[in-house]
């Protein structure tokens, strides 16, 4: 059986939900298939911005920085902060057991 | 269905053209990558295969670049030439390509800036449905087209003013883009249609040329945007500027009224769902998804093949076009329980692909889904005293969007 990493995501309405996923996956599918509601609208793309979360600021420096597309999409949402971050980048592995992060405004619907 | 069988339906019969769901669950339950030899065309009707199909890189959008590639010598430099501005649009447009346009569109339709346009749909919302109350109060036997009369109204003037160009101008263009649409839609039974859309991208050329020259640099619009990206060296070409434009008045206008006819007339075939929105105004963002996934305004996508690979024990050869099919897709009972089902209370209605999905998601749906949510708020309370002339609606022949003619209403008896 796969081992499973535990996350944290906090929705737009400040309820915290404890999810399990497994390595290899995005944190945006993540999130979907714990059955939160994710806009996610270009599956997993890079494209829309919709899966915008915020990245609790003890673990920013623990997952690899945003790239160039990433960047480009993130100038556009609403409500960037310094935590901003596309989950359909973030890559779930082991070393993130315990990450936290919360959906932003616009991605969810 | 067999699958062994070769299906030569005609997408365009007038039985699918007005009921395509039960040829479209066959499919899905049967061969969900199927081979329409009439069309000489994959049908992609299951979410599963349909939402690959958007986001595998393999199949290309550039569907116009064999067409131009076929016509005569003669045609090269009239017709060519118009498909070949077209073939601009970055929907047409693949990899770094599609990446570099569609960047700077996407600034034009941030969310703020969408957000910020919530006053001037609502007042023009205001306006048409005034004139709507006025109709019935005046005429109540005589049937008004709310898809033509009223819906159509109103995102012509909204995608002018992003656009930057003046909204009474919508009028000089109508007939233009609908010539365009008539070419890339799909339609058939209009046998001038290429020189008909050539007609109108040289009218179309002519006319933005004009307003990019009387434009201000200072006004913060999409045109402006995209002068300021062609200034900047290597990132947008005139013509490029020009067929980008010519891409959002096309692509603001048609689809966003017929999405919200077809909004309209499903709260009209549902009373209690819409007795239940008008008691709780909250479900609005929900009911505008579930009308998206009911009753999509695309029937297909189309791609081709730009290698040869396997799908679902198919064997898809580079070249071949691809239908992918949001209207079919938003159906699957695999993704929505009872799909057939208007709920407007449905948890994941807002999975539907009628925007499509992948890469080239629509960039002008926050603008629709604002439109339609503002529309159905501000009607939601006249519904009642409306009855639909022609309830079954009256379905246009086109294999890309699935448009009403027009959706006749009158007073309520």
């Amino acid at each position: 059986m796969k081992e499973l990493i535990r996350l944290v995501v906090t929705d737009p309405w400040g309820d915290r939900h404890a999810c399990r996923a497994e390595a290899g996956v995005s944190l945006m599918q993540a999130i979907r298939d714990a059955g939160l509601d994710i806009a996610a609208q270009c599956g997993g793309c890079c494209s829309c911005g919709t899966c915008h979360v915020y990245v609790d600021p003890m673990w920013l420096d623990r997952i690899p920085p945003a790239g160039a597309d990433e960047k480009e999409i993130l100038e556009l949402v609403m409500a960037l902060q310094p935590g901003s971050r596309l989950s359909c980048q973030i890559r779930i592995e082991p070393a993130l057991e315990g990450l936290a992060v919360q959906l932003a405004p616009g991605s969810t619907f | 269905m067999s699958t062994a069988t070769l299906d030569g339906t005609d997408l365009l019969s007038d039985a699918i053209t007005q009921s395509p769901h039960a040829y479209f669950r066959d499919l899905r339950l049967s061969d969900p990558v199927h081979w329409n030899s009439r069309h000489k065309a994959w049908l992609v009707t299951d979410y599963e295969q349909a939402s690959n199909g958007f986001r595998n890189p393999k199949l290309l959008s550039n569907r116009l670049k064999r067409a131009r590639e076929s016509l005569t010598d003669d045609q090269q430099g009239t017709v060519g030439r118009t498909l070949a501005i077209l073939e601009k649009w970055m929907v047409f447009q693949d990899g770094a390509e599609h990446r570099r346009l569609r960047g700077v569109v996407h600034k034009a339709f941030t969310p703020q800036v969408v957000a910020a346009m919530e006053d001037d749909i609502r007042a023009l919302v205001r306006q048409q449905l005034a004139v709507l109350r006025q109709r019935i109060t005046d005429e109540p036997d005589r049937p008004v087209d709310l898809l033509n009369e009223i819906a159509y109204e109103i995102p012509g003037p909204i995608i002018c003013k992003m656009l930057g160009v003046p909204p009474e101008d919508r009028f000089r263009f109508i007939d233009w883009t609908e010539h365009i649409s008539t070419l890339i839609g799909g339609f058939t039974g209009d046998g001038d249609r290429y020189e008909k859309a050539h007609a109108a991208v040289l009218a179309l050329e002519e006319y933005l040329t004009g307003i990019i020259e009387a434009s201000r640099p200072g006004d913060d619009n999409l045109l402006n945007r995209l002068l300021q990206a062609e200034a900047d060296g290597e990132r947008l070409s005139r013509q490029e500027v020009i067929a980008t434009a010519i891409l959002v008045l096309f692509g603001g206008n048609r689809t966003t009224s017929c999405m919200i006819a077809n909004g309209i007339r499903a709260l009209m075939l549902h009373p209690p769902q819409q007795q239940a929105l008008r008691e709780d105004p909250k479900l609005m963002n929900a009911a505008v998804e579930e009308i998206m996934r009911w009753e999509a305004h695309t029937k297909f996508t189309v791609r081709i093949a730009g290698e040869d690979f396997e799908w679902c024990g198919r064997r898809i050869k580079a070249g071949q076009r691809v239908f992918l099919s949001p209207l079919s897709a938003n159906r699957d009972a695999k993704m929505f329980d009872s799909p057939d089902t208007f709920d407007i209370r449905r948890p994941n209605a807002n999975r539907h692909l009628s925007f499509g999905t992948g890469i080239h998601i629509c960039l002008g749906n926050p603008l629709a889904r604002l439109e339609l949510r503002i529309m159905l708020a501000e009607i939601l309370s006249l519904l009642p005293q409306l009855e639909l002339v022609e309830p079954e609606g009256v379905w246009l022949p086109t294999l890309i969007n699935r448009v009403q003619k027009r959706l006749l209403v009158r007073a309520a008896r």
